[in-house]
Protein backbone atom coordinates (compact mmCIF):
# COMPACT_ATOMS: atom_id res chain seq x y z
CA UNK A 1 0.00 0.00 0.00
CA UNK A 2 1.43 3.31 -0.48
CA UNK A 3 2.79 5.67 2.14
CA UNK A 4 0.89 8.72 2.64
CA UNK A 5 4.61 10.40 0.34
CA UNK A 6 4.08 8.13 -2.04
CA UNK A 7 -0.21 9.45 -2.54
CA UNK A 8 1.33 13.31 -2.29
CA UNK A 9 3.55 12.40 -4.72
CA UNK A 10 1.20 11.30 -6.98
CA UNK A 11 -1.08 13.43 -7.08
CA UNK A 12 1.84 16.06 -8.16
CA UNK A 13 1.80 13.87 -10.68
CA UNK A 14 -1.76 13.88 -11.42
CA UNK A 15 -2.29 17.23 -11.57
CA UNK A 16 0.52 17.66 -14.57
CA UNK A 17 -1.74 15.54 -16.52
CA UNK A 18 0.31 11.99 -16.58
CA UNK A 19 -2.08 9.29 -17.07
CA UNK A 20 0.19 7.04 -15.56
CA UNK A 21 -0.66 8.73 -12.28
CA UNK A 22 -4.70 8.60 -12.55
CA UNK A 23 -4.05 5.13 -12.94
CA UNK A 24 -2.16 4.67 -9.59
CA UNK A 25 -4.51 6.72 -7.86
CA UNK A 26 -7.47 4.03 -8.83
CA UNK A 27 -5.39 1.11 -8.16
CA UNK A 28 -4.78 2.42 -4.70
CA UNK A 29 -8.37 3.80 -3.89
CA UNK A 30 -10.57 2.06 -5.35
CA UNK A 31 -11.64 -1.14 -4.07
CA UNK A 32 -11.79 0.81 -0.04
CA UNK A 33 -13.54 3.16 -1.95
CA UNK A 34 -15.85 1.07 -3.52
CA UNK A 35 -16.93 -0.90 -0.05
CA UNK A 36 -17.47 2.42 1.15
CA UNK A 37 -20.10 3.48 -1.21
CA UNK A 38 -21.66 0.30 -0.77
CA UNK A 39 -21.92 0.72 2.65
CA UNK A 40 -23.65 4.48 2.51
CA UNK A 41 -25.85 2.93 -0.82
CA UNK A 42 -27.31 0.04 -0.72
CA UNK A 43 -28.66 -0.48 -4.10
CA UNK A 44 -27.21 -1.06 -7.03
CA UNK A 45 -26.02 2.24 -7.85
CA UNK A 46 -22.57 1.62 -6.87
CA UNK A 47 -20.95 1.43 -10.36
CA UNK A 48 -22.55 4.29 -11.57
CA UNK A 49 -21.27 6.29 -8.32
CA UNK A 50 -18.26 4.96 -8.72
CA UNK A 51 -17.76 6.76 -12.19
CA UNK A 52 -18.67 9.83 -11.31
CA UNK A 53 -16.66 10.09 -8.42
CA UNK A 54 -13.50 9.77 -10.44
CA UNK A 55 -14.97 11.97 -13.22
CA UNK A 56 -15.00 14.75 -10.33
CA UNK A 57 -12.18 13.84 -9.56
CA UNK A 58 -10.40 13.90 -13.10
CA UNK A 59 -11.74 17.42 -12.90
CA UNK A 60 -11.03 19.03 -9.70
CA UNK A 61 -7.83 17.48 -8.86
CA UNK A 62 -6.00 20.57 -9.89
CA UNK A 63 -7.72 22.45 -7.57
CA UNK A 64 -6.60 19.95 -4.31
CA UNK A 65 -4.61 23.08 -2.62
CA UNK A 66 -2.82 20.51 0.07
CA UNK A 67 -1.83 17.07 -1.79
CA UNK A 68 -1.76 15.38 1.39
CA UNK A 69 -5.04 15.16 1.96
CA UNK A 70 -5.95 13.70 -1.17
CA UNK A 71 -7.58 11.07 0.60
CA UNK A 72 -10.23 13.28 2.56
CA UNK A 73 -10.75 14.95 -0.62
CA UNK A 74 -11.74 12.35 -2.09
CA UNK A 75 -13.86 10.59 0.07
CA UNK A 76 -15.39 14.08 0.59
CA UNK A 77 -16.05 13.97 -2.94
CA UNK A 78 -17.72 10.51 -2.72
CA UNK A 79 -19.88 11.62 0.15
CA UNK A 80 -21.45 14.27 -1.46
CA UNK A 81 -22.13 12.16 -4.70
CA UNK A 82 -23.71 9.51 -2.65
CA UNK A 83 -25.94 11.70 -0.81
CA UNK A 84 -26.75 13.63 -3.80
CA UNK A 85 -28.43 10.67 -5.43
CA UNK A 86 -29.87 10.45 -2.10
CA UNK A 87 -31.82 14.30 -2.02
CA UNK A 88 -32.38 13.85 -5.66
CA UNK A 89 -34.40 10.23 -4.66
CA UNK A 90 -35.78 12.00 -1.27
CA UNK A 91 -34.10 9.03 0.68
CA UNK A 92 -31.72 11.54 2.51
CA UNK A 93 -31.52 10.77 6.18
CA UNK A 94 -30.91 13.36 8.28
CA UNK A 95 -28.47 13.12 10.76
CA UNK A 96 -29.05 13.02 14.33
CA UNK A 97 -27.93 15.61 17.23
CA UNK A 98 -25.15 14.38 19.12
CA UNK A 99 -24.16 15.28 22.24
CA UNK A 100 -20.27 15.25 22.08
CA UNK A 101 -18.79 13.20 24.80
CA UNK A 102 -17.29 14.68 27.76
CA UNK A 103 -15.07 12.35 28.56
CA UNK A 104 -12.60 10.38 26.65
CA UNK A 105 -13.56 7.90 24.72
CA UNK A 106 -12.24 4.47 24.17
CA UNK A 107 -9.67 5.17 20.63
CA UNK A 108 -8.14 1.58 20.24
CA UNK A 109 -10.58 -0.23 18.74
CA UNK A 110 -11.28 -3.78 19.82
CA UNK A 111 -11.51 -5.30 16.31
CA UNK A 112 -9.00 -7.89 14.80
CA UNK A 113 -9.08 -9.64 11.29
CA UNK A 114 -10.51 -12.48 12.58
CA UNK A 115 -13.47 -10.85 13.22
CA UNK A 116 -13.99 -9.03 9.96
CA UNK A 117 -16.78 -11.20 8.78
CA UNK A 118 -18.97 -10.74 11.73
CA UNK A 119 -18.11 -7.07 11.61
CA UNK A 120 -18.81 -6.50 7.78
CA UNK A 121 -22.86 -8.36 8.58
CA UNK A 122 -23.24 -6.28 11.26
CA UNK A 123 -21.79 -3.29 9.72
CA UNK A 124 -24.48 -3.58 7.60
CA UNK A 125 -27.39 -3.33 10.32
CA UNK A 126 -26.77 -0.41 12.23
CA UNK A 127 -27.75 3.32 11.71
CA UNK A 128 -25.83 4.62 8.54
CA UNK A 129 -24.67 7.45 10.14
CA UNK A 130 -22.58 5.48 12.28
CA UNK A 131 -21.84 2.73 9.64
CA UNK A 132 -20.12 5.71 7.44
CA UNK A 133 -17.66 6.66 10.47
CA UNK A 134 -16.68 3.32 11.40
CA UNK A 135 -16.18 2.60 7.66
CA UNK A 136 -14.10 5.56 7.43
CA UNK A 137 -12.27 4.41 10.62
CA UNK A 138 -11.62 0.76 9.55
CA UNK A 139 -11.09 1.04 6.07
CA UNK A 140 -8.56 4.11 5.45
CA UNK A 141 -7.53 3.93 9.19
CA UNK A 142 -8.92 7.73 8.87
CA UNK A 143 -8.02 10.21 11.96
CA UNK A 144 -11.08 11.65 13.80
CA UNK A 145 -9.77 14.74 12.47
CA UNK A 146 -10.11 13.40 8.93
CA UNK A 147 -13.17 11.83 9.26
CA UNK A 148 -14.60 15.40 10.69
CA UNK A 149 -13.34 16.50 7.73
CA UNK A 150 -14.88 14.56 5.76
CA UNK A 151 -18.42 14.14 6.76
CA UNK A 152 -17.87 17.68 7.95
CA UNK A 153 -18.68 18.01 11.93
CA UNK A 154 -16.28 18.62 15.06
CA UNK A 155 -13.59 16.13 15.99
CA UNK A 156 -15.63 15.93 18.89
CA UNK A 157 -18.79 14.24 17.08
CA UNK A 158 -17.05 12.45 15.13
CA UNK A 159 -15.56 10.95 18.93
CA UNK A 160 -19.02 10.42 20.26
CA UNK A 161 -20.05 9.52 16.79
CA UNK A 162 -17.39 6.76 16.67
CA UNK A 163 -18.09 5.22 20.55
CA UNK A 164 -21.71 4.93 19.67
CA UNK A 165 -20.95 3.52 16.78
CA UNK A 166 -18.84 0.62 18.34
CA UNK A 167 -21.38 0.36 20.75
CA UNK A 168 -24.11 -0.34 18.46
CA UNK A 169 -21.55 -2.73 16.27
CA UNK A 170 -20.77 -4.66 19.58
CA UNK A 171 -24.33 -4.85 20.40
CA UNK A 172 -25.16 -6.33 16.74
CA UNK A 173 -22.46 -8.88 16.50
CA UNK A 174 -23.17 -10.47 20.07
CA UNK A 175 -26.89 -10.75 18.48
CA UNK A 176 -25.76 -12.52 16.15
CA UNK A 177 -23.87 -15.22 18.37
CA UNK A 178 -25.69 -18.02 19.82
CA UNK B 1 1.89 -6.63 8.25
CA UNK B 2 -0.29 -3.45 10.27
CA UNK B 3 -3.03 -5.42 12.24
CA UNK B 4 -5.67 -2.63 11.12
CA UNK B 5 -4.33 -2.91 7.54
CA UNK B 6 -5.31 -5.97 7.33
CA UNK B 7 -8.44 -5.89 9.16
CA UNK B 8 -9.51 -2.88 6.17
CA UNK B 9 -8.30 -6.08 3.83
CA UNK B 10 -10.49 -8.55 5.46
CA UNK B 11 -13.77 -6.51 5.26
CA UNK B 12 -12.93 -5.43 1.74
CA UNK B 13 -12.65 -9.74 1.29
CA UNK B 14 -16.09 -10.57 3.43
CA UNK B 15 -17.86 -7.81 0.94
CA UNK B 16 -16.53 -9.91 -1.85
CA UNK B 17 -13.68 -6.98 -3.15
CA UNK B 18 -10.51 -7.97 -3.22
CA UNK B 19 -7.66 -5.94 -2.14
CA UNK B 20 -5.42 -6.05 -4.45
CA UNK B 21 -6.69 -7.26 -7.92
CA UNK B 22 -9.17 -4.64 -9.60
CA UNK B 23 -11.86 -6.58 -12.06
CA UNK B 24 -10.95 -5.80 -15.80
CA UNK B 25 -14.67 -4.07 -16.07
CA UNK B 26 -13.98 -1.50 -13.50
CA UNK B 27 -10.27 -0.85 -15.04
CA UNK B 28 -12.10 -0.64 -18.59
CA UNK B 29 -14.44 1.89 -17.16
CA UNK B 30 -12.17 3.60 -15.90
CA UNK B 31 -9.72 3.98 -18.70
CA UNK B 32 -12.56 4.74 -20.40
CA UNK B 33 -13.76 7.78 -18.51
CA UNK B 34 -9.71 8.92 -19.04
CA UNK B 35 -9.49 8.81 -22.14
CA UNK B 36 -12.53 11.05 -21.90
CA UNK B 37 -11.31 13.45 -19.77
CA UNK B 38 -7.76 13.59 -21.53
CA UNK B 39 -9.04 13.91 -24.85
CA UNK B 40 -12.07 16.59 -23.87
CA UNK B 41 -8.79 19.07 -24.33
CA UNK B 42 -9.67 18.70 -28.14
CA UNK B 43 -13.13 21.21 -28.04
CA UNK B 44 -11.65 23.78 -25.61
CA UNK B 45 -9.22 24.66 -29.03
CA UNK B 46 -11.82 27.39 -30.18
CA UNK B 47 -11.53 30.73 -32.25
CA UNK B 48 -13.45 33.24 -30.11
CA UNK B 49 -13.90 36.95 -29.94
CA UNK B 50 -14.71 39.87 -28.10
CA UNK B 51 -18.13 41.82 -29.31
CA UNK B 52 -18.29 44.87 -27.56
CA UNK B 53 -21.76 45.78 -27.43
CA UNK B 54 -21.29 48.80 -25.24
CA UNK B 55 -18.59 52.11 -25.84
CA UNK B 56 -15.58 51.07 -24.40
CA UNK B 57 -14.05 54.14 -25.69
CA UNK B 58 -14.92 56.63 -28.80
CA UNK B 59 -12.71 54.68 -31.03
CA UNK B 60 -13.31 50.96 -30.21
CA UNK B 61 -17.00 51.93 -30.48
CA UNK B 62 -17.12 50.37 -33.78
CA UNK B 63 -14.33 47.49 -32.98
CA UNK B 64 -15.55 43.85 -33.14
CA UNK B 65 -11.53 42.28 -32.87
CA UNK B 66 -11.13 38.92 -34.03
CA UNK B 67 -8.93 36.28 -32.23
CA UNK B 68 -8.22 32.85 -33.92
CA UNK B 69 -6.91 29.58 -32.28
CA UNK B 70 -4.53 30.86 -30.46
CA UNK B 71 -5.31 28.34 -27.86
CA UNK B 72 -5.51 25.70 -30.47
CA UNK B 73 -4.30 26.55 -33.86
CA UNK B 74 -2.89 23.79 -36.06
CA UNK B 75 -1.48 24.73 -38.86
CA UNK B 76 0.17 22.36 -41.62
CA UNK B 77 3.57 22.88 -42.49
CA UNK B 78 7.34 21.92 -43.36
CA UNK B 79 7.27 19.42 -40.45
CA UNK B 80 3.99 17.41 -39.35
CA UNK B 81 5.46 16.65 -36.44
CA UNK B 82 5.35 20.15 -34.96
CA UNK B 83 1.89 20.18 -36.09
CA UNK B 84 1.36 16.92 -33.93
CA UNK B 85 3.76 18.13 -31.14
CA UNK B 86 1.22 21.15 -30.51
CA UNK B 87 -2.05 19.33 -30.67
CA UNK B 88 -1.01 16.86 -28.50
CA UNK B 89 -0.13 19.37 -25.73
CA UNK B 90 -2.43 21.39 -26.32
CA UNK B 91 -4.76 17.98 -25.69
CA UNK B 92 -3.33 17.98 -22.13
CA UNK B 93 -4.53 21.49 -21.38
CA UNK B 94 -7.74 22.23 -19.55
CA UNK B 95 -8.13 25.79 -19.14
CA UNK B 96 -5.32 28.64 -20.29
CA UNK B 97 -4.89 32.11 -19.19
CA UNK B 98 -3.02 35.10 -20.64
CA UNK B 99 -2.37 38.86 -21.26
CA UNK B 100 -3.93 40.59 -23.51
CA UNK B 101 -3.56 44.17 -25.13
CA UNK B 102 -5.62 45.51 -27.53
CA UNK B 103 -4.57 48.70 -29.18
CA UNK B 104 -7.01 50.25 -31.71
CA UNK B 105 -6.25 53.62 -33.75
CA UNK B 106 -8.64 55.90 -35.80
CA UNK B 107 -7.62 55.98 -39.47
CA UNK B 108 -9.10 59.24 -39.62
CA UNK B 109 -7.71 61.19 -36.68
CA UNK B 110 -5.22 58.64 -35.73
CA UNK B 111 -6.41 58.84 -31.75
CA UNK B 112 -4.87 55.61 -30.24
CA UNK B 113 -7.18 54.22 -27.40
CA UNK B 114 -5.25 50.97 -25.57
CA UNK B 115 -6.64 48.66 -22.71
CA UNK B 116 -5.26 45.35 -21.26
CA UNK B 117 -7.62 42.40 -20.35
CA UNK B 118 -7.04 39.09 -18.98
CA UNK B 119 -8.50 36.29 -20.92
CA UNK B 120 -9.43 32.96 -19.20
CA UNK B 121 -10.65 29.83 -21.13
CA UNK B 122 -12.11 26.68 -20.41
CA UNK B 123 -13.94 24.01 -21.92
CA UNK B 124 -16.43 25.85 -24.03
CA UNK B 125 -16.28 29.10 -22.00
CA UNK B 126 -14.23 32.23 -21.74
CA UNK B 127 -13.97 35.34 -19.61
CA UNK B 128 -12.17 38.48 -20.72
CA UNK B 129 -11.01 41.31 -18.05
CA UNK B 130 -10.77 44.47 -19.49
CA UNK B 131 -8.63 46.97 -17.67
CA UNK B 132 -7.62 50.48 -17.79
CA UNK B 133 -5.39 52.03 -15.71
CA UNK B 134 -5.31 48.92 -13.60
CA UNK B 135 -8.87 49.31 -12.73
CA UNK B 136 -11.40 46.06 -13.92
CA UNK B 137 -13.62 48.29 -16.25
CA UNK B 138 -15.98 45.93 -18.48
CA UNK B 139 -16.42 41.53 -18.49
CA UNK B 140 -16.95 39.27 -21.33
CA UNK B 141 -18.18 35.74 -20.60
CA UNK B 142 -18.68 33.50 -23.32
CA UNK B 143 -20.32 30.18 -23.02
CA UNK B 144 -20.28 29.26 -26.85
CA UNK B 145 -21.96 25.87 -26.52
CA UNK B 146 -25.33 27.59 -24.89
CA UNK B 147 -24.45 30.64 -27.06
CA UNK B 148 -24.88 32.86 -24.67
CA UNK B 149 -22.23 36.46 -24.32
CA UNK B 150 -22.51 38.36 -21.07
CA UNK B 151 -21.18 41.93 -20.80
CA UNK B 152 -20.74 43.71 -18.02
CA UNK B 153 -19.76 47.52 -17.66
CA UNK B 154 -18.23 48.41 -14.82
CA UNK B 155 -17.76 52.14 -14.92
CA UNK B 156 -21.34 52.40 -16.05
CA UNK B 157 -22.74 49.74 -14.33
CA UNK B 158 -24.98 48.02 -16.42
CA UNK B 159 -24.76 44.51 -18.21
CA UNK B 160 -26.13 42.84 -21.04
CA UNK B 161 -26.98 38.97 -22.61
CA UNK B 162 -26.25 38.19 -26.10
CA UNK B 163 -27.39 34.90 -27.49
CA UNK B 164 -25.06 34.38 -30.18
CA UNK B 165 -27.01 33.42 -33.51
CA UNK B 166 -27.32 29.76 -34.94
CA UNK B 167 -24.67 30.34 -37.41
CA UNK B 168 -21.67 31.50 -34.86
CA UNK B 169 -22.62 28.68 -32.71
CA UNK B 170 -22.63 26.00 -35.21
CA UNK B 171 -19.03 27.40 -35.80
CA UNK B 172 -17.92 27.10 -32.57
CA UNK B 173 -19.21 23.94 -32.21
CA UNK B 174 -17.56 22.71 -35.08
CA UNK B 175 -13.89 23.77 -33.73
CA UNK B 176 -11.68 21.34 -33.14
CA UNK B 177 -8.07 21.15 -33.73
CA UNK B 178 -9.08 18.94 -36.99
CA UNK B 179 -11.68 21.04 -38.70
CA UNK B 180 -9.23 24.25 -37.85
CA UNK B 181 -6.49 22.79 -39.65
CA UNK B 182 -8.85 21.90 -42.92
CA UNK B 183 -9.75 25.19 -42.39
CA UNK B 184 -6.37 26.60 -42.82
CA UNK B 185 -5.52 24.89 -45.49
CA UNK B 186 -8.56 24.87 -47.80
CA UNK B 187 -9.09 28.72 -46.59
CA UNK B 188 -5.39 30.18 -46.58
CA UNK B 189 -1.89 30.04 -47.02
CA UNK B 190 1.20 30.88 -44.24
CA UNK B 191 4.81 31.11 -43.68
CA UNK B 192 7.46 30.67 -42.03
CA UNK B 193 8.86 33.77 -40.54
CA UNK B 194 11.79 32.60 -38.69
CA UNK B 195 13.24 31.94 -35.22
CA UNK B 196 13.85 34.22 -32.42
CA UNK B 197 13.58 34.83 -28.85
CA UNK B 198 9.95 35.98 -27.86
CA UNK B 199 8.55 37.27 -23.99
CA UNK B 200 12.32 35.59 -23.57
CA UNK B 201 11.51 32.51 -25.27
CA UNK B 202 13.32 30.61 -28.24
CA UNK B 203 10.38 30.47 -30.48
CA UNK B 204 9.26 29.56 -34.19
CA UNK B 205 7.51 31.97 -36.27
CA UNK B 206 4.18 31.37 -38.53
CA UNK B 207 2.78 34.15 -40.35
CA UNK B 208 -0.93 33.92 -41.60
CA UNK B 209 -2.62 36.71 -43.84
CA UNK B 210 -5.85 35.10 -44.82
CA UNK B 211 -9.04 36.87 -43.33
CA UNK B 212 -11.28 33.55 -43.85
CA UNK B 213 -9.28 32.58 -40.76
CA UNK B 214 -11.94 34.30 -38.64
CA UNK B 215 -15.31 33.96 -37.94
CA UNK B 216 -17.92 34.53 -40.70
CA UNK B 217 -20.38 37.66 -39.85
CA UNK B 218 -17.21 39.48 -39.33
CA UNK B 219 -15.00 38.84 -42.37
CA UNK B 220 -16.69 41.56 -44.32
CA UNK B 221 -15.73 44.11 -42.04
CA UNK B 222 -12.14 43.24 -41.45
CA UNK B 223 -9.19 43.78 -44.58
CA UNK B 224 -5.73 43.66 -43.93
CA UNK B 225 -5.52 41.12 -41.83
CA UNK B 226 -1.93 39.43 -40.51
CA UNK B 227 -1.58 37.06 -37.97
CA UNK B 228 1.66 35.46 -36.35
CA UNK B 229 1.98 32.86 -33.60
CA UNK B 230 5.03 32.11 -32.18
CA UNK B 231 5.24 29.05 -30.41
CA UNK B 232 7.94 27.97 -27.98
CA UNK B 233 10.68 25.39 -29.46
CA UNK B 234 11.28 23.48 -26.83
CA UNK B 235 7.89 22.96 -25.32
CA UNK B 236 6.10 23.11 -28.74
CA UNK B 237 3.42 25.99 -27.13
CA UNK B 238 2.37 29.02 -28.00
CA UNK B 239 3.60 31.88 -26.31
CA UNK B 240 2.83 34.96 -28.52
CA UNK B 241 -0.26 35.86 -30.80
CA UNK B 242 -0.23 39.12 -32.72
CA UNK B 243 -3.28 39.94 -34.79
CA UNK B 244 -3.66 43.17 -36.91
CA UNK B 245 -6.33 44.40 -39.13
CA UNK B 246 -8.37 47.20 -40.24
CA UNK B 247 -11.95 47.14 -39.25
CA UNK B 248 -14.58 48.53 -40.98
CA UNK B 249 -12.46 51.07 -42.57
CA UNK B 250 -12.29 52.92 -40.01
CA UNK B 251 -10.03 51.64 -37.46
CA UNK B 252 -6.79 50.02 -37.54
CA UNK B 253 -6.45 47.49 -34.66
CA UNK B 254 -3.47 45.08 -32.96
CA UNK B 255 -4.03 42.80 -30.43
CA UNK B 256 -1.50 41.21 -28.94
CA UNK B 257 -1.65 37.58 -26.61
CA UNK B 258 1.16 36.59 -24.53
CA UNK B 259 1.85 34.95 -21.69
CA UNK B 260 0.18 32.39 -21.41
CA UNK B 261 0.23 29.92 -18.42
CA UNK B 262 -1.68 26.37 -18.77
CA UNK B 263 -4.00 24.54 -16.33
CA UNK B 264 -4.44 27.31 -13.96
CA UNK B 265 -6.53 26.54 -10.75
CA UNK B 266 -10.24 28.26 -11.07
CA UNK B 267 -13.08 28.10 -8.96
CA UNK B 268 -15.57 25.82 -9.80
CA UNK B 269 -18.17 29.11 -10.68
CA UNK B 270 -15.13 30.95 -12.54
CA UNK B 271 -16.68 31.39 -15.64
CA UNK B 272 -20.28 32.25 -14.32
CA UNK B 273 -21.10 35.64 -14.48
CA UNK B 274 -21.08 37.36 -11.38
CA UNK B 275 -23.40 40.49 -12.23
CA UNK B 276 -23.65 43.07 -9.17
CA UNK B 277 -27.19 43.38 -7.50
CA UNK B 278 -27.33 47.01 -8.32
CA UNK B 279 -25.99 46.99 -12.17
CA UNK B 280 -29.27 47.44 -14.50
CA UNK B 281 -29.63 46.82 -18.06
CA UNK B 282 -28.94 49.29 -20.66
CA UNK B 283 -32.45 50.03 -21.33
CA UNK B 284 -33.42 50.30 -17.70
CA UNK B 285 -31.16 53.07 -17.42
CA UNK B 286 -33.02 56.62 -16.21
CA UNK B 287 -31.48 60.16 -16.82
CA UNK B 288 -32.06 63.96 -15.24
CA UNK B 289 -30.57 65.07 -18.49
CA UNK B 290 -27.59 67.25 -17.11
CA UNK B 291 -24.73 67.12 -18.88
CA UNK B 292 -21.48 67.13 -16.64
CA UNK B 293 -18.47 67.13 -19.19
CA UNK B 294 -17.45 70.28 -17.70
CA UNK B 295 -18.34 69.81 -14.32
CA UNK B 296 -18.52 71.48 -12.05
CA UNK B 297 -20.66 73.61 -15.20
CA UNK B 298 -23.20 72.18 -15.79
CA UNK B 299 -25.57 72.41 -19.30
CA UNK B 300 -29.15 71.19 -19.10
CA UNK B 301 -30.38 68.99 -21.74
CA UNK B 302 -33.25 70.41 -23.61
CA UNK B 303 -36.58 68.33 -22.56
CA UNK B 304 -35.63 66.03 -20.48
CA UNK B 305 -36.52 65.95 -17.34
CA UNK B 306 -33.67 68.48 -15.16
CA UNK B 307 -34.65 71.00 -17.68
CA UNK B 308 -38.51 70.36 -17.54
CA UNK B 309 -38.14 70.48 -13.97
CA UNK B 310 -36.54 74.06 -13.88
CA UNK B 311 -32.70 73.43 -13.40
CA UNK B 312 -30.95 76.08 -15.82
CA UNK B 313 -27.34 75.85 -17.62
CA UNK B 314 -25.59 77.60 -14.87
CA UNK B 315 -26.86 76.98 -12.15
CA UNK B 316 -24.36 75.46 -9.44
CA UNK B 317 -25.39 72.29 -8.14
CA UNK B 318 -25.40 71.96 -4.34
CA UNK B 319 -26.79 69.02 -3.41
CA UNK B 320 -27.93 65.81 -4.93
CA UNK B 321 -30.23 63.43 -2.53
CA UNK B 322 -27.90 63.16 0.39
CA UNK B 323 -24.66 63.88 -1.57
CA UNK B 324 -23.32 67.48 -0.88
CA UNK B 325 -21.18 68.73 -3.29
CA UNK B 326 -18.08 69.92 -2.61
CA UNK B 327 -14.58 71.33 -4.29
CA UNK B 328 -13.46 67.60 -4.37
CA UNK B 329 -16.30 66.09 -5.91
CA UNK B 330 -15.85 65.12 -9.57
CA UNK B 331 -17.36 64.39 -12.41
CA UNK B 332 -17.27 61.04 -11.57
CA UNK B 333 -18.30 61.35 -8.05
CA UNK B 334 -21.64 63.56 -9.80
CA UNK B 335 -22.35 60.66 -12.53
CA UNK B 336 -22.15 58.11 -9.71
CA UNK B 337 -24.81 60.06 -7.40
CA UNK B 338 -27.23 60.91 -10.54
CA UNK B 339 -27.33 57.27 -11.75
CA UNK B 340 -29.69 55.06 -11.47
CA UNK B 341 -33.23 53.21 -12.76
CA UNK B 342 -35.94 55.31 -15.12
CA UNK B 343 -38.36 56.31 -12.49
CA UNK B 344 -36.57 57.18 -9.37
CA UNK B 345 -36.61 60.11 -8.32
CA UNK B 346 -33.63 62.79 -7.06
CA UNK B 347 -33.81 65.84 -5.27
CA UNK B 348 -31.28 68.17 -6.63
CA UNK B 349 -30.77 71.72 -4.65
CA UNK B 350 -28.76 74.37 -6.90
CA UNK B 351 -27.53 77.68 -5.95
CA UNK B 352 -28.76 80.58 -8.49
CA UNK B 353 -27.16 83.92 -8.01
CA UNK B 354 -28.70 84.48 -4.47
CA UNK B 355 -31.15 82.00 -4.57
CA UNK B 356 -30.71 78.37 -3.46
CA UNK B 357 -33.54 76.42 -5.45
CA UNK B 358 -34.92 72.68 -4.54
CA UNK B 359 -36.18 70.14 -7.46
CA UNK B 360 -36.82 67.04 -7.80
CA UNK B 361 -36.53 65.34 -11.26
CA UNK B 362 -37.33 62.06 -12.20
CA UNK B 363 -35.11 59.90 -14.64
CA UNK B 364 -36.10 59.45 -17.76
CA UNK B 365 -35.33 57.09 -20.61
CA UNK B 366 -32.85 59.12 -23.69
CA UNK B 367 -34.83 59.99 -25.96
CA UNK B 368 -34.39 57.94 -29.12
Amino acid sequence: MESEKQIENIVIRCKSGQREAFEELFEHYQPRLKYYVRRLNSNSETDDILQDIWMKVFRKIRKLKDNNSFGVWLYRIARNEVFGRFRKNEKFIELPDEQELTEHSDDNHEFSAEDAKHLHNALNKIQPYHREVLTLFFIEQMTYQQIAEVIGCSIGTVRSRIFYAKQSLRKEMESNNG
Amino acid sequence: MDKNKKLSEELLKADSIDPANIPDSEHKMFEQLLDKHLNSGKSKQVIWRIIMKSNISKLAAAAVIIISVFMGINFLGGSSVALADVAKKLEQVTNGVFKKTTTTYSLKNNNKDEFDSLTYYADGVMLENMYRDNKLIYQVYVTFLKGVLVNIDHQKKEYGKIELNNEDIQEFSQLSPGNIVNLLLSKGEYKRIGRKAVDGILSDGFEFNDKRIMLSFDKNNIEDVTIHLWVDVKTVLPVRFEISGIVQNTLKANVIMYEPQWNVELEDDFFEPKIPEDYILPEERGYVGINLQNWPDIKVSPGMPAGKAGIKDGDIILKINDNIITESTTYSDAMDMLWGKIGEKDIIIVQRGEQTLTFEVEKAPLPK
